[in-house]
């Protein structure tokens, strides 16, 4: 039924969380899983901004955070016996997801309802609520 | 994976699909299925203060109401009998966002699995008040289908 499911990440406990839904389902429906992190230049422009932090620094520093969150989706879908393949990629999160998703042909988003950044008085992440108003494919929340 | 799907529906065109994959998911994963559609309170309770004084007796418009809802369900009983989908046909009355959250609880279902819009959907938004909040109260995963 699904042919490619993305999982998003940011490398947050949460979205570890989602990523094990993403595998199940993945093993259950004999999907392949796509594992995506977005370096958020969101977050790199504000860090130099504001902060006076330098770019190629935090830029590196993000991606070793992808690579590694990226690398944990790798090893649960392995466990598994899942095909999967992952990218990091830079850009707004929620329209790089979106993107992603229509041009891999993805039949299936699963996400966490919060990340990293969660402030937990929103009751859902902001992220999340966006890839759910633009997203053309189902989406999985999962809490 | 999941061992009870919890599909919610309203008979509209994007429930009616979602509705669909529901089952679909849930015979790839052999999950059990409860279908549930929600009459919705605040409706009924406008719709009854309009018709007043035009000669709509109350208990024909819950009626109405109840067969519609009926047949909705049903619609989506067969399709799990046609899927070999075991479906379990519930109808309440109520706020929907807040029945469909209870319900999930009160039945022990693993997923939610909804439209992103329904019948009150204007398309102008981007996601529909019940999906919105069903996403924000519920304490297990959800799935929206366009």
């Amino acid at each position: 039924m699904y042919d490619r499911i993305l999982v998003a990440t940011d490398g947050s406990a949460k979205s570890k969380v989602a990523v094990q839904h993403g595998v199940d389902l993945a093993k259950a429906t004999g999907a392949k899983l796509l594992g995506v992190y977005i370096v958020n230049e969101v977050v790199v422009a504000s860090a130099v901004r504001q902060l006076g932090a330098d770019k190629k620094e935090i830029e590196a520093k993000l991606q070793a955070s992808g690579e590694k969150a990226v690398a944990d989706i790798k090893k649960m879908a392995d466990e598994a016996g899942v095909a999967v393949e992952t990218m990091v990629r830079s850009g707004a999160p929620a329209n790089a997801i979106v993107d992603l998703a229509r041009t891999e042909g993805v039949d299936l988003i699963v996400m966490g309802s919060h990340g990293e950044s969660g402030v937990t008085k929103l009751l859902i992440g902001s992220v999340v609520q966006k890839v759910l108003y633009w997203a053309s494919c189902p989406v999985l929340v999962v809490r | 994976m999941y061992e009870k799907i919890l599909i919610a529906t309203d008979g509209s065109a994007t429930s009616m699909n979602s509705s669909r994959s529901g089952i679909k998911l849930a015979k790839f994963l052999g999950s059990e299925v409860v279908v549930l559609y929600v009459i919705n309170e605040m409706a009924i309770s406008r719709v009854i203060a309009a018709m007043i004084g035009r000669g709509f007796a109350q208990e024909d418009l819950r009626r109405a109401l109840k067969a519609s809802a009926e047949e909705v369900v049903s619609e989506v009983c067969k399709m799990g009998e046609a899927a070999g989908v075991r479906v379990e046909p519930l109808i309440k009355e109520g706020d929907p966002a807040s029945r469909i959250v209870d319900t999930a609880e009160i039945e022990g279902a693993d997923l939610i699995l909804m439209g992103s819009h329904g019948e009150g959907g204007l398309s102008s938004k981007l996601i529909g008040s019940v999906a919105q909040k069903v996403l924000n109260w519920s304490s297990v995963p959800v799935m929206i289908v366009r």
